[in-house]
């Protein structure tokens, strides 16, 4: 793990005339290459290029700093370069959406390393379990924390509706960054109506868990690798007492933390809204598809045994987990769970196995269906004290390499920023090589988050309880598209009356 | 009187009056920026698309016109009303029963009055947890109703279980309702029972003319307490059905944990504080409706003092 060990007063002052010097040279270069005509345009710079006008001349810190300054400032004129290193001392605050117990450790590294690129930077991180309330509140009062890190992936729509968050476009532009520095999903994480409001940290994939003592036991050499192979797996590994209670599910898609009734649906094509989130789109066959698909992993069982079995599993984030006592064979999570057997003390069974979430016939490559169950992002709030300083600080956290990975250890979300990605699969994929499905899901061109809309969590809440009532047979069969036209319509009254159309 | 001294009155007056004014003006400036000034910005609020960071849309009724069309509301009141209904007659009857039992000097009454209080000094987030570790397959109660052989029911599954399980859940924590009944019941005078046993009143007759009307005032004011509490219900809701599926606010199973607060919450969570606004106000028409109506039949069903004091 990288740190960097504080410095004292005399070692400031030394670094401080270093960066006069390397300043000075940084400025003369540019205007030598100003002058001589030479293409400044950000497009084809890399993440290298954010070097003189953002990034540190501590080029021991900072791996972006090795650029030469005529590839390295695309826009001199615009710089920031001076007032960024020779400046009074700042506290910045960093809310983020991690437990303080978490997030500090896991964040340690990365402000480390801002603090030597930046000595005049403090950033004092502040966990916060409601940070979408806590900021929007915090924006309307007038004193927002000078930077967040969260996963925004459904709620950007509103953070844009009400002018919480800034589009870093512009910044991002002048500072010569490209969008190739990340995968693709990670720009998309941060992407609403053609702006990008933040810079991406991390994905979260989903994959298939499976136990593979379970498969061999019920006579399965392969974990499966389309829908109809999962469905005759789940019926193969069910197991039923005597008295008829569920010993063992094989799979069902929505137990655990996270309901995944929304996330299949995306995996059968289906979108929830339109791009600019202005119009519902539920009542499609997707839709409907991807709920009658699942209803025969219930039709599998007795409703109440399911149940009794449901209502007996030991706690999600606990030793006792359903999937690690082996109460579920099959487990559809995101690729964080890899780190539950560690986090509970016992480390990862041997008999643990990862695959992509299987596809429809017909659909060679599974990383062709990508979504992600969210992301975590960096975001500069609307009214910040310093907005230079806190892109400062955005972009030395979300561009590190190896502080980055070090936090992804922790937190077991993947990378978006390529070089951590980089360094995670090199040290991660050696000690857990499941990681490595994740990482070729998060690699996908095609990874996405869900979109986002004024109405996201109501259209969230409202499906699930839709499925509900469907699995129930309170809705039945025939009138499935019916009662997802009727919630449509509801929620795009609502969506119509939030967006004034 | 001369006018000099009546002017010289007035002026005392006025001095009194500004004196008054000035020793209130701590609680007037505070009440006028902290209550009645958000009360009247979120009544504005109710008729504006409102975002943070945005200055609200004007809607007129756009909002309230959408309330009525949502079944979720439908069904949030109807599960609110459920544990108004069952759950507080439920409630206090039995800490009215345990009150009764209670208010008696006894040996080791002083332990039975701590043993049903501390269980409403508990968080109710907590005690949601505690029942919700209690009740489920495979913990203590069901594993005691198999020893008689008896299947336990999902509390937390069936949404035929599901509010009996908050109802059971709201009984066990009755200790400050049993004590504003002991207040009421060590309250009545020895006298009238003295009175009405020379008439030949049984046990039964004692209670039925001469406890339930002395302590009818306290019935009164724990039975409005109690549903204003109930159409507040939250927390011990919101922990079940989170306990069922973390993270959404669905009270699943099938919604019958969702209570109106709960629902309130989401939208207020979407950002959407001119609907949520909208949800409070029929909230707030609604209590003051239930009280109003308590309040008018109250001289019908609650005994009061010569001087019309309750």
């Amino acid at each position: 793990m990288y740190t960097t060990p504080p410095l004292n007063r005399r070692d400031r002052r030394q670094r401080s005339m270093c960066r006069h010097a390397l300043v000075g040279s940084a400025i003369v270069a540019s205007l030598v290459a100003a002058a001589c005509g030479g293409d400044n345009s950000g497009d084809s710079a890399d993440t290298t290029a954010a070097a003189v006008t953002t990034a540190a001349p501590d080029t021991s810190a900072a791996p972006d700093t090795s650029a030469t300054p005529d590839t390295a400032a695309p826009d001199t004129s615009a710089a920031p370069a001076v007032t960024l290193y020779d400046r009074d001392p700042l506290t910045l605050t960093l809310w983020s959406s991690f437990s303080d117990t978490e997030g500090t450790e896991a964040f340690q590294p990365m402000i480390e390393r801002c603090e030597s690129m930046y000595p005049w930077m403090t950033i004092e991180y502040v966990g916060k379990d409601d940070i979408s309330d806590s900021i929007q509140a915090a924006v309307e009062a007038g004193s927002p924390p000078d930077l967040i890190q969260a996963d925004f992936s459904g709620g950007l729509a509103y953070l844009e509706a009400g002018g919480i968050v800034e589009p870093i476009d512009d910044l991002f532009a002048r500072d010569g960054l490209s969008w190739d520095s990340f995968v693709p999903g990670g720009k998309r994480l941060v992407e609403f109506k053609d702006q990008h409001w933040g810079l991406p940290l991390s994905l979260d994939p989903v994959g298939l868990f499976y136990n593979g003592d379970a498969l061999a036991e019920a006579g399965i050499t392969e974990p499966p690798s389309n829908y109809d192979e999962l469905l005759d797996a789940a019926a193969k590994l069910l197991k039923v007492g005597s008295d008829g209670t569920v010993e063992r599910v094989g799979f069902v898609p929505d137990v655990g933390d996270g309901s995944y009734v929304s996330f299949i649906g995306y995996l059968f094509g289906g979108n929830r809204f339109n791009a600019d989130g202005s119009e519902v789109t539920l009542a499609t066959p997707e839709w409907a598809e991807s709920l009658r698909w699942q209803q025969q992993f219930y039709d599998l069982m007795d409703p109440d045994a399911f149940q009794r079995w449901a209502d007996g599993l030991g706690s999600y984030d606990s030793a006792d987990n359903f999937f690690i006592r082996g109460d579920l064979a099959m487990y559809l999570e995101a690729s964080y769970f890899i780190t539950w057997p560690d986090r509970f003390g016992n480390g990862k069974p041997e008999n643990w196995g990862v695959v992509p979430f299987p596809t429809p016939e017909g659909v060679a490559d599974p990383n062709n269906l990508a979504p992600m169950a969210g992301g975590n992002g960096f975001f500069i709030p609307t009214g910040v004290q310093d907005r230079e300083a806190s892109w400062a600080a955005m972009s030395c956290l979300a561009l590190g390499g190896e502080q980055i990975a070090s936090f992804e250890n922790v937190i077991g979300n993947i990378p978006t920023n390529l070089e951590a990605l980089a360094l995670f699969e090199a040290e991660q994929v050696a000690k857990i090589p499941e990681y490595q499905t994740f990482i070729d899901l998060v690699r996908s061109p095609n990874a996405e988050v869900s979109q986002s809309s004024l109405v996201s969590n109501s259209i969230g809440d409202r499906y699930t309880a839709l499925a509900l009532d469907y699995r129930r047979g309170d809705i039945a069969d025939d009138e499935l598209e019916d009662a997802l036209a009727d919630l449509q319509a509801s929620l795009q009254e609502e969506l119509d009356l939030e967006l004034g159309s | 009187m001369t006018s000099a001294r009546r002017a010289a009155r007035r002026r005392a007056d006025r001095r009194r009056r500004l004196t008054v004014l000035a020793l209130l003006s701590p609680w007037l400036i505070g009440f006028c920026v902290f209550v009645l000034y958000p009360i009247m910005n979120s009544l504005y609020w109710s008729f504006t698309v409102k975002r943070y960071g945005k200055p609200a849309r004007w809607v007129g009724l756009g909002n309230y016109r959408l309330l009525l069309e949502n079944d979720e509301l439908l069904l949030a009141l109807k599960n609110t009303a459920y544990l108004a209904l069952i759950g507080l007659p439920i409630r206090l009857f039995i800490a009215l029963l345990v009150a009764t039992l209670l208010a008696r000097p006894r040996r080791g009454n002083g332990a039975y009055r701590l043993l049903f209080y501390v269980p409403s000094l508990v968080p109710a987030v907590a005690s949601g947890a505690l029942f919700f570790f209690l009740l489920r397959q495979g913990g203590p109660v069901a594993g005691l109703l198999d020893l008689f052989g008896i299947e336990a029911p999902l509390w937390f599954r069936d949404p035929a279980w599901t509010k009996p399980a908050l109802i059971m859940l709201g009984t066990w924590a009755i200790g400050d309702t049993m004590l504003v009944f002991m207040a009421g019941l060590v309250d009545i005078p020895r006298s009238l029972y003295e009175a009405v046993e020379l008439d030949g009143a049984g046990r039964w007759a004692r209670f039925r003319y001469v406890t339930l009307p002395m302590i009818s005032p306290v019935t009164f004011f724990t039975l409005l307490t109690g549903l204003i509490g109930v159409l507040q219900a939250f927390d011990a809701a919101y922990v079940f059905s989170q306990g069922v599926r973390p993270g959404r606010l669905t009270g699943e199973p099938d919604g019958s944990l969702l209570t109106y607060a709960m629902l309130q919450l989401r939208y207020f969570s979407d950002g959407r504080i001119g609907f949520a606004s909208a949800m409070a106000w029929v909230m707030f028409v609604l209590t003051l409706v239930i009280t109003l109506v308590m309040m008018a039949t109250r001289r019908r069903w609650v005994h009061t003092t010569t001087d019309g004091a309750a």
